[in-house]
């Protein structure tokens, strides 16, 4: 079992390579009562490549991915919400356009849920009819997204950056259409293909020893043969429209400006890099922020961030606004202005320091390691690793990126009916 | 009233600083903007960005100042977490914040102000962007139309107009004249005592404003009667649904208790019956949930359906609850319950927020319960406590 200390964090992680291949990450947190652990699959959205089905090779609906989240929580005896409670334990998942993660959380019993966790995780049980029952629950949640500006905002960006065709530019959730389109067969064919030991890792943070986990993971979590597909379609770094725009009913507009990734090399770099960026050009102490909010152009709701997964990076600032290509004109004359004067060092660095600071604060709190953990798991990496990358940046990095990095936008806008 | 709550896990520190107010409908924009004014800078830290460049160097620590609705209070907060290590600068930035503003020409800054009316604005406008939250706060209102609990905190627009920089600032001054102000904090490397020293020698505007007034516990109104039902339209795609309930209860009392063990029976936790019910049994929604508010003794149950489906979700909810109140549950969804809400009370102590709201609510309501009380109270609470405390369905509000 390999052993890593953050002195910035003051945390020890423990990874170790299971022989099923899982790879399990420990991060012991003393005094905390509770206990959090995620079992998380490198297979999200994004993963759509046609796969063999009863002898034919078969296209899969957009939302399947998220679709076999909800009915992975299908047991042949009783719920497993009703059984994770007995162990008084809340459970819960999620899917993201990367991985899909299960995750549970308790005080008592983390053996119990440990074993009942990876237990519904490597017995799906798909029927004809549980399959159909699922679809009236899941178009409900597809029109919640539909109704939440944010969503669709970001959705619509998405396929500004890279084209309608482009899984990215779907919902995760599929749409209502799609995911009455999904069988039982389907299903059994997407978990046999990405379910297995190598496309998982298991972390587990609490009050914990390591080595009992570590334990008790190699005994639960079982070996299985498996070959993966690669994500199959085509990279472009183009954009496809610069504008994008929609309606809803809202009191104003609101937008995101995005710029795309198009490094894939050392993700740890371009995740902290990313996340200092925007920072610099329109975070809350810079000249920008002040005047956009003076100017009453922007309001308590903008934010910025860098996302990204294993295949895609997007720098974005969003937020409500009375008039979006007034504040995006602003931003990219900003970035325009820091390239020619330079970034002031002095800010670069108070930046920095809030970063890592913030990660130091996230650490206070289990979900937030066991979610950040498994978001790195996707790319290869540890938060150790993380971290680090942010103490090695350099201002030249972040002078070479607002070259490399922020050239072109795409601005999606959704204005009020 | 300063309190310090100890812990030795956090790596971060919290000190908040409470202005409460009763909620009063002619005063309730003015403390809005007065939150939105006080959060951007001070005599102290002027300029636009500094404030923020201050906190960036203090490792990210976070602040804000912003107003919070708790039971009939409206409560203008300060809070600041940080580094361990830079707790006593928090206490000192929360000191300078709150008591000494940027005054210009005997008001607030006009710049200041001029942002502070328009983030008002702009948030009380905003609320419809939101579908849930919107349906929540609407259904709140109507139900509560007579009581002080039915004002908005975050202010109302028809009062933004009288505004200006000297009435905010003469309004601001009562307030601390008036307003009860405690201070709590979350802390690992000082005690009580040191905490009150340095808050008397060294913050001494803070300290002498400090002060905890008696402030009236909400209204409970209880008078069983058909429900109402209001409906708005929108041009959604999903319906949203919130059913507000009145139960005839002392919050400060054992009906706390019973309380909670009814709403986690009935749509508190992850697999209560609501869930259970209505989204597994019979696939009406995707979401659908029950909150508890204690200081106002009511219980407001959220969902997204399809228009189609409003009724039969309100009959079905209504249902649940009275079968709850019938005593229609297994004993094993009462141990579930009871299970979940101790892992709740007992998880408490690795939550900066959890613990601020368990502490604030206690102080404010008189309750002298402390966590190990209130987890003694529910491992002895028994089937039979679920049903009480009388209820009714009050209102349902829809949203298409």
């Amino acid at each position: 079992m390999e052993k890593i200390y953050s002195e910035i964090l003051e945390e020890t992680l423990f990874i170790n390579r299971l022989s099923s291949g899982v790879v399990c990450y420990i991060i012991p947190k003393a005094r905390y009562v509770e206990k959090q652990a995620m079992l998380t699959v490198k297979y999200g959205a994004a993963d759509r490549s046609p796969l063999p089905i009863n002898g034919a090779i078969v296209d899969l609906p957009s939302g399947i991915a998220h679709f076999l989240e909800h009915k992975l929580f299908e047991d042949t005896e009783k719920s497993l919400f009703d059984q994770f409670s007995a162990l008084g334990a809340n459970v819960n998942a999620f899917t993201t356009f990367n991985q899909t993660s299960y995750y549970f959380n308790c005080i008592d019993n983390f053996e119990e849920n440990l074993k009942l966790l990876t237990r519904f995780c490597q017995n799906p049980y798909f029927t004809d009819e549980n399959v159909e029952k699922e679809k009236g629950i899941i178009a409900q949640e597809i029109n919640m997204y539909d109704d939440t500006p944010q969503w669709r905002v970001y959705q619509n960006l998405n396929v500004a950056m890279y084209g309608k065709e482009h899984p990215l530019a779907e919902s995760i959730a599929g749409s209502v259409d799609s995911i009455y389109g999904i069988t039982k067969d389907m299903l059994y064919a997407c978990y046999n293909t990405y379910y297995t030991p190598a496309n998982m890792a298991l972390i587990c943070v609490g009050e914990l020893d390591p080595y009992y986990v570590s334990e008790l993971a190699e005994r639960y979590l079982i070996p299985r043969e498996s070959y993966i597909p690669q994500i199959s379609f085509s990279e472009s770094y183009g954009i496809h429209e610069r504008y994008i725009s929609h309606k809803m009913p809202l009191a104003t507009s609101i937008f995101e400006l995005g710029f795309v990734e198009r490094e894939r090399n050392d993700p740890g770099f371009l995740m902290a890099i990313g996340k200092i960026l925007p920072d610099i050009i329109a975070g809350d102490s810079s000249e920008l922020h002040a005047f956009m909010f003076h100017e009453t152009l922007i309001d308590s709701t903008f934010g910025i961030d860098y996302i990204s997964g294993s295949f895609y990076g997007q720098s974005i600032f969003a937020g409500y606004s009375r008039s979006p290509r007034a504040v995006s004109n602003l931003i990219i004359n900003e970035i325009e202005r820091l390239r020619k004067d330079g970034i002031n060092p002095r800010r670069f660095e108070s930046i920095r320091r809030k970063h890592l600071g913030r990660l130091v604060r996230a650490s206070n709190y289990l979900d937030q390691i066991c979610n950040s953990q498994a978001e790195l798991f996707t790319r290869n990496m540890n938060f150790v690793q993380y971290v680090n990358a942010f103490q090695n940046l350099t201002l030249a990095d972040a002078q070479r990126r607002l070259n490399e990095h922020f050239i072109d936008p795409a601005l999606s806008v959704i204005e009020p009916i | 009233m300063i309190y310090v709550i100890p812990h030795q896990k956090f790596k971060t520190a919290v000190c908040c600083a409470l202005l409460r107010q009763p909620l009063n409908k002619e005063t309730a924009t003015a403390n809005a903007v007065i939150s939105q004014i006080l959060g951007q800078g001070c005599a102290k830290y002027p300029a636009t960005t500094q404030l923020e460049s201050v906190l960036e160097n203090l490792y990210g620590a976070i602040f804000d100042c912003q107003i919070v609705k708790k039971g009939e209070q409206q409560i203008i907060q300060f809070y600041f977490e940080g580094l361990e290590q830079l707790f006593l600068q928090g206490c000192e930035l929360i000191n300078e914040i709150m008591c000494n503003p940027l005054i210009v020409n005997n008001g607030f800054s006009p710049v200041y102000t001029s942002n502070g009316l328009f983030q008002t604005s702009s948030g009380i406008t905003g609320r419809i962007n939101n579908k849930g939250e919107y349906s929540r706060l609407r259904c709140i209102e109507r139900m509560c139309e007579n009581e002080l609990f039915g004002i908005y905190a975050d202010g109302y627009l028809e009062d933004l107009r009288r505004l200006n920089p000297n009435n905010l600032l003469a309004h601001y001054n009562s307030v601390l004249q008036t307003a009860s102000l405690d201070v709590f904090c979350i802390c690992d490397t000082h005690s009580e005592t040191e905490i009150r020293q340095y808050f008397d020698s060294n913050l001494s505007d803070l300290s002498k404003t400090v002060n905890d007034k008696f402030i009236p516990p909400a209204s409970v109104v209880y008078s069983e009667q058909d429900y109402k039902i209001y409906s708005e339209n929108f041009d959604s795609t999903q319906g949203k649904i919130c059913m507000g309930f009145r139960c005839n209860a002392n919050p400060a009392s054992d009906d706390f208790f019973s309380l909670l063990l009814f709403n986690e029976l009935f749509g508190g936790a992850g697999a209560s019956k609501l869930f259970t019910r209505i989204r597994e049994q019979e696939s009406l929604c995707y979401y659908i949930n029950s909150v508890y508010y204690r200081m106002k003794s009511i219980i407001l149950v959220q969902s997204g359906v399809a228009h189609e489906n409003f009724d039969k979700v309100a009959e079905l909810t209504n249902q649940v609850a009275h079968d709850i109140y019938d005593g229609r549950f297994t004993r094993e969804e009462f141990e579930s319950a009871k299970a979940g809400l101790i892992k709740r009370f007992i998880s408490l102590q690795d939550y900066h927020s959890a613990l601020l709201e368990f502490y604030t609510t206690q102080y404010m309501l008189g309750d002298m319960n402390t966590p190990d009380d209130v987890l003694r109270r529910i491992s002895a609470l028994t089937p039979e406590d679920a049903r009480r405390v009388p209820m009714y369905l009050d209102t349902v509000f829809t949203l298409k």
